[in-house]
């Protein structure tokens, strides 16, 4: 297995406090590893530490297969955002980039440009970062983590506090950044449905300490995935998904739950509006993850 | 290091705090002359500054180094403002959690205190340049009895002053860096610039002059030989340099701020390396 970053029993100690304890995880290259833990869990500290923000206490990491000093030589290859973004409010965000870009002494506005066109923030102007929402702030810490042209991005809840649109642009941006350009991501998210539609694998932290470590497959074959549609009219819609040839399917309350060809979602949606039935609500849903993932904690739901 | 200090002048270059801060220490001179012009008319008065800014009464002419001991030493606004400018300045790249962008890409973080301090630092002489123009002008422009030369003892007091305000920066940079505090730093500059740690190292001279066996009447005028801690305190030196000291006191003088500013510089750096980023 081609492994971009391996941890090893990573700790960070804060007196008797054990914020990340012997955790071991093993980054593909090439796909999106999602972090999963409640708040308090250990993700940002773990993050902290591979980003050359924190030592650790005791433990190592590997990037690029490099160990010990000479991952120090790999840290310009990753990009991190943790927590909040860091920016200078009273900047634009070309100048926020260019900031970072001089301490890399990296001189090519059309780069940099590019960044903001990639993260869709090449309209901004000169409005200020304080004046930005908070999807432009976190578009732009995306666009900084960027500038180093990174191989591994370490993104700490970027989809926090994210409206619906803001949370879908930000799908899409990790997506591109994966996909097309073939950039390795480590994202944390307390957020289980959302973290499941980017990662292709998981880590799940409770309480400083890695329980799984698994593929999406993996995962999903201990708890699958649904799609949940709501409309108005179900033994209508149950008719025109059987003549779409949906069989794995079963009504719930007020939804209809489909357990197959998840990403025909569209498909569907038209097919019902021919019919002229209105679809209130669509969505993949993940909910058996979640009890998995509270199988595994041993909590309630309030992650 | 160079591509750090060249990001934090294109920092500064955008914050316009400098610009600011030097507005408002001209600003500062401009009340200070504005009142000094109005006063000074009166030859009395001239001597009392005469006196008060080199202790010689025997001259009624004021100097371009009594100046400079009246305008840095005297006037309190210098060390504030510098004070002021140089907590935001080392404290804003944690405040903002720019750092976070910076730390983690440097292998060493010796270049990113180091290109951190020399932006500072430059900022400041660029402050001092300005304002000892300023200070300069307003003289020969407004006082009556500015006495146009021995630029000698001027230039090599403000030599003097200049290194003992980097060394007290440099410790507010430390300051501020190590415990990531504004208030810290800011109380340590005001403290300095108010003479507050003066009287605590005086007793502490009185209570070891006392011990060594001198009188009372000559541990308090500091006249005994006996060791004196407020020689070798930064804050005192700066306070109680002046331009016509001799040889063997100005070299201590500039010992003691090099040696602080360099402690305090190789701690800054040296504990940066144990210390996690905390934005």
């Amino acid at each position: 297995m081609d492994y971009i970053l391996t941890t090893n029993e990573l700790t960070k100690t804060y007196g008797k406090y054990n914020a990340a304890n012997e955790v071991s995880i093993h980054v593909e290259r090439g796909g999106i590893y999602g972090l999963i833990g409640r708040n308090g869990a250990g993700k940002t500290t773990l993050m902290k530490m591979i980003g050359g923000l924190s030592r650790p206490t005791r433990g190592s990491f590997e990037i690029h297969g490099r160990n010990g000093e000479t991952t120090k030589q790999m840290m310009p290859k990753v990009g991190i955002l943790i927590e909040a973004p860091g920016l200078y409010p009273n900047m634009t965000a070309m100048q926020n980039l260019t900031t970072k870009a001089i301490a890399l002494g990296i001189n090519d506005k059309k780069y940099l440009k590019g960044l903001l066109e990639e993260v869709g923030l090449s309209n901004t102007g000169k409005k200020k970062a304080k004046q930005f929402s908070l999807g432009m702030k976190q578009r732009l810490g995306i666009a900084m983590a960027l500038v180093n042209k990174p191989e591994l991005l370490i993104l700490d809840e970027p989809i926090n506090g994210l409206d619906p649109q803001g949370i879908a642009e930000m799908r899409s941006i990790l997506h591109h950044l994966c996909y097309d350009k073939g950039i390795t991501i480590l994202i944390s998210s307390h957020i289980l449905d959302e973290l499941a539609k980017v990662a292709t694998q998981y880590g799940i932290i409770h309480e400083g300490r890695l329980l799984e470590e698994e593929t999406k497959e993996e995962l999903f074959s201990k708890c699958c995935e649904r799609l949940e549609l709501k409309t108005n009219d179900i033994s209508r819609t149950l008719e025109v998904l059987n003549m779409m040839g949906f069989s794995k399917m079963e009504v719930k309350d007020d939804s209809i739950n489909i357990y197959e060809r998840l990403n025909e979602g569209g498909a569907i949606t038209i097919a019902l509006a021919k019919e002229n039935i209105q679809t209130n609500e669509i969505a993949v849903k993940t909910d058996a993850l979640e009890d998995y993932y509270f199988q595994l904690t041993g909590g309630n739901k309030n992650v | 290091m160079l591509n750090i200090f060249r990001m934090h002048m294109y920092r500064v270059s955008k914050a316009k705090s400098t610009i600011v801060l030097l507005i408002v220490m001209i600003a500062c001179l401009f009340i200070r002359f504005g009142l000094a012009h109005l006063v000074f008319d009166d030859p009395l008065n001239l001597e009392f500054v005469s006196v008060f800014a080199s202790g010689n009464s025997q001259s009624s002419a004021l100097t371009p180094s009594q100046v400079n001991t009246w305008c840095i030493q005297a006037s309190n606004s210098l060390i504030i403002c510098l004070t002021i400018f140089s907590v935001i300045f080392a404290n804003c790249d944690f405040t903002r959690g720019f750092a976070k962008n910076t730390y983690s890409l440097y292998k060493s973080r010796t270049p990113l205190v180091m290109g951190k301090w020399a932006s500072l630092m430059t900022c400041i002489t660029a402050v001092y340049v300005v304002f000892s123009f300023f200070s300069l002008a307003f003289c020969a422009l407004l006082l009556p009895a500015f006495e146009s030369k021995r630029w000698g003892e001027y230039i090599r007091g403000w030599i003097v002053l200049y290194i003992l305000l980097i060394s007290m920066m440099t410790l507010v940079f430390f300051i501020t860096n190590r415990f990531k505090s504004p208030a810290g730093g800011m109380v340590i500059g005001i403290l300095i610039a108010t003479g507050t740690f003066q009287t605590v190292e005086r007793l502490i001279d009185v209570l070891i002059a006392r011990a060594s066996g001198e009188s009372l009447l000559d541990a308090f005028a500091g006249k005994g030989n006996a060791f004196r801690l407020s020689d070798y305190c930064l804050d005192n030196v700066y306070i109680s340099y002046s331009p016509s000291m001799g040889t063997g006191d100005t070299v201590r003088t500039v010992l003691v701020a090099l040696v602080y500013g360099g402690l305090a510089l190789f701690l800054a750096v040296w504990l940066s390396k144990k210390q996690d980023v905390r934005c």
